[in-house]
């Protein structure tokens, strides 16, 4: 390669969108291959042509767009849900050292019975419905939120609080002051884990509840054997969630760490 | 010295008081509203149900099911995903560049899979198990390989200038070096596989705790539904707290390294 | 005037594992006038650091009283600054946002803040700094901001819990430096812990040399050094020096003391 060849591609390999995209390439071409060669019975496997042009089909029959949004709505009302729940409870518990004593066995076990597990009860209560799915991720937010601020509050360090209290800060003011920003890292954290739990307790739900969505549409494909809706709906729920992580979740994260300083591990989930 | 004893004793009371409140909160509720027990049962409902089904070995069969699905599918996981992460942890250029590949199949791992696997490998035993490692296998491996590439510099250069070989550095260096990212993404990955294990077996299976579950809601029967949600609330409080904690005392936090919040 | 009074002041605590009951102060009583700087010595485990956090209102006392100002302390305030030996800024403020946290809680207007804010930041040679935040300073300056922050609230008393125990040698001359250096041009009435003797003799009129547990004031050593002082002036002299071994010696006694006699 030429030293003007290989400037260009170092160039290339800077931009964010080339390094995210880049892994993707020799996997799809293996996919490819492994379809072309019919590897696996076509029943069973079929190549990227064959996906997109079920993309394309149902993109055209506007089907995609109206089940992504169906997905996409349900999960916003859970998050909205889940966070005007969660927030209040954690700080409210957070804040009393009673209130946690008391709660905290009862906040794990709870967080403890898989939200999905919450599916059949949830159905005998509302049905085979919207609010029933809602419920589900709500729950599977709320838990894992309420949990990570009130950890968030408890390493708040003791000295933070007398600094601000041998300044004059009163009760309220230490809350907003101190308390508020220093939590901020785990509330990031435990909204990114209830989202990521929430994510798939909706794929599931939608799956169980069988309205629309498209954990609904991959399941139904399944029924009627298209191979290729399954993997179109695995591939969509993929990009969305690794978008709503790395655009939204991680940076939040991120910031609130980076930006006043603290040491954080950074986890996948 | 009675001292040291008394607290544990006091911290276990501790523990299951709020149970015990919750439990007489629930019975006086469900007594003073006289709800139907087809909406929600009484405390005794869901007690007789636990031992109905203890007595009749339906319990220890849908427990041993599940259990067993989940032991495979995670001793699967760990055995692949480990060895995986570490190797692809111990490349800069691979790592960094497949980083995103791995994120990607971390986003999509476990339940998004089961239409896929019932496909593949029909309704049964087969397809949860594979549920169960798949959830896990990502997660884990992603965080080993980020594990392996937080080892500081230093460490690993201390090991190869005693001339550490390749099977040594893996061992000795990059498995306890990553360890505690790895004990994050067992944790991480059972949460998942865990998920899973339950969301599989309600579609997909015909025995387990989580087939408990849906035939309990087809005839309405709350008070199954409630006995084997506690049942899997409590087995995976049991993992997590008795397993997965411990183990991180033991290894991660015995030896200083920082620990992850969960 | 007198600033800062504690009479008799006696702590004791339980241990939390073993159950038996500790003294961490048995009987203690001092004065500090208005524009003195004080420092308080003494043995591992004295107890001086509890003594400050009485005084700073974080921990009660068991017995004994804490006058500052002419009014018994009751909790933390304003009129009692504290400077922490791990700085405890607000890493999400900026260096502006950390000193003028304590005029904000006392509802100064912003100019005025700001303008205040200005003055100490001047004096403890961090101007230019306003908009970086903590992390981003060197552990030096952090604990000059921590100074600067407890002085734009004028207490009436600012307590110092061994402020420069984690810095490095040659930074902790620096700070003493300027410490000494901030206390000439403003004459804040000081309080402060450490367990290094020339650095108390250092920076002190007078030295509170506390003995061992049950700790006791031993002795309370007027410190003649002129002012202002100087490492390269006041260290080489043969006063400071003769200061510095009176109270190693204060201290040593006192342990063998209780070596000799185990209790």
């Amino acid at each position: 390669m030429t030293t003007g060849g290989t400037a260009v591609w170092r160039q290339l390999a800077r931009r964010p969108a080339v390094r995210t995209l880049g892994p993707f390439v020799p996997v799809v071409a293996l996919w490819w291959a492994l379809a072309a060669l019919e590897v696996f019975p076509p029943a069973f496997f079929v190549g990227p042509d064959v996906v997109l042009a079920e993309l394309a089909g149902l993109l055209e029959r506007g089907i995609l767009p109206g089940y992504l949004s169906d997905s996409l709505t349900r999960l916003w009302y859970g998050v909205l849900f889940g966070l005007l729940i969660g927030l209040p409870l954690g700080f409210l518990i957070g804040m009393s050292p009673l209130a946690r004593r008391l709660t905290w066995p009862l906040l794990l076990f709870f967080q403890a019975v898989a939200d999905i597990a919450w599916l059949p009860i949830v159905i005998v209560w509302f049905g085979f419905s919207l609010t029933a799915v809602t419920f589900v991720i709500v729950y599977t937010i709320v838990f894992p939120l309420v949990l990570s601020i009130v950890a968030g509050i408890e390493q708040v360090p003791q000295e933070l609080v007398r600094a601000a209290r041998s300044l004059g800060a009163s009760r309220l003011r230490i809350f907003v002051e101190v308390i508020l920003p220093g939590a901020l890292p785990s509330v990031a954290s435990g909204v990114r884990t209830g989202l990521g739990y929430g994510w798939r307790a909706l794929v599931a739900a939608e799956i169980i509840v069988g309205t629309s969505g498209i954990g609904f549409m991959m399941f139904d494909a399944r029924r009627v054997g298209d191979v290729a809706e399954v993997f179109l709906g695995m591939i969509v729920l993929g990009i969305l969630w690794y978008a709503l992580d790395a655009l939204f979740l991680a940076p939040f994260e991120r910031a609130t760490v980076e930006r006043w300083g603290l040491v954080r591990q950074e986890a996948a989930r | 010295m009675t001292a040291p004893r008394a607290p544990r004793i006091r911290s276990v009371l501790w523990f299951l008081a709020p149970f015990a409140a919750l439990l007489a909160v629930w019975a006086a509720v469900v007594a003073a509203t006289g709800v139907p027990m087809r909406i929600f049962p009484q405390v005794t409902d869901v007690a007789r149900a636990l031992v109905g089904m203890t007595v009749s070995g339906e319990l220890t069969a849908h427990l041993a099911a599940s259990l067993r699905r989940v032991l495979i599918g995670s001793v699967l996981a760990v055995v692949t995903a480990l060895p995986f992460g570490i190797a692809l942890g111990a490349s800069p250029r691979l790592s960094a560049f497949f980083a995103p590949l791995l994120r990607f199949s971390v986003a999509l791992a476990g339940i998004a899979w089961i239409p896929i696997a019932t496909l593949w490998l029909g309704y049964g035993d087969g397809a949860v198990i594979f549920i169960v490692w798949n959830a896990m296998f990502f997660a884990l491996a992603y965080n080993t390989m980020l594990g392996v590439r937080r080892i500081p510099l230093p460490l690993l250069r201390a090991a190869r200038s005693m001339g550490t070989g390749r099977l040594r550095m893996f061992w000795e260096v990059l498995l306890p070096g990553a360890l505690p990212s790895v004990v994050t993404g067992l944790r991480v990955g059972l949460g998942y596989g865990w998920r899973g294990l339950v969301a599989a077996e309600i579609i997909a299976t015909g025995a387990g705790l989580g087939y408990a579950l849906f035939l309990a809601q087809k005839t309405f029967s709350t008070d199954v539904i409630i006995a084997s949600m506690v049942i899997i609330g409590a087995l995976w409080l049991i993992m997590d707290r008795l397993l997965l904690a411990p183990l991180e005392r033991r290894t991660v936090q015995r030896w200083g390294m920082t620990v992850a919040v969960s | 005037m007198t600033a800062l009074q504690i009479d008799h002041l006696h702590k004791t605590y339980v241990d939390g594992y073993s159950g038996d009951e500790v003294v961490a102060i048995g009987d203690v009583s001092f004065a500090v006038a208005e524009g003195e700087f004080v420092s308080v010595l003494g043995p591992s485990g004295c107890g001086k650091t509890t003594v400050l956090n009485i005084v700073a209102g974080f921990v009660e006392q068991t017995a004994g009283t804490v006058t500052v100002a002419g009014k018994p302390v009751t909790g933390p305030g304003p009129d009692r600054g504290v400077v922490f030996q791990n700085h405890a800024l607000f890493p999400w403020k900026t260096v502006l946002g950390n000193v003028t946290f304590g005029l904000r809680m006392r509802g100064v207007p912003k100019a005025e803040r700001e303008a205040t804010a200005a003055e100490y930041l001047r004096l403890v040679g961090l101007t230019g700094f306003e908009h970086r935040y903590p992390h981003e300073l060197s552990g030096g300056m952090q604990q000059r901001l921590g100074v600067a922050r407890v002085l734009a609230n004028e207490p009436a008393v600012m307590l110092m819990d061994e402020p420069f125990a984690s810095i490095d040698a040659q930074t902790r001359r620096r700070l003493q430096e300027d410490l000494t250096r901030i206390f000439q041009e403003r004459r804040p009435t000081v309080f402060f812990v450490t367990h290094d003797v020339d650095e108390a003799v250092f920076l002190s009129d007078r030295v509170v040399v506390l003995t061992g547990r049950p700790s006791t004031v031993q002795e309370i050593v007027e410190v003649d050094l002129p002012r202002p002082r100087a490492w390269r002036t006041t260290g080489e002299l043969p006063r400071f020096r003769a200061l510095c071994n009176r109270i190693t010696d204060l201290l040593v006694g006192d342990e063998a003391d209780a070596v000799a006699d185990p209790a």
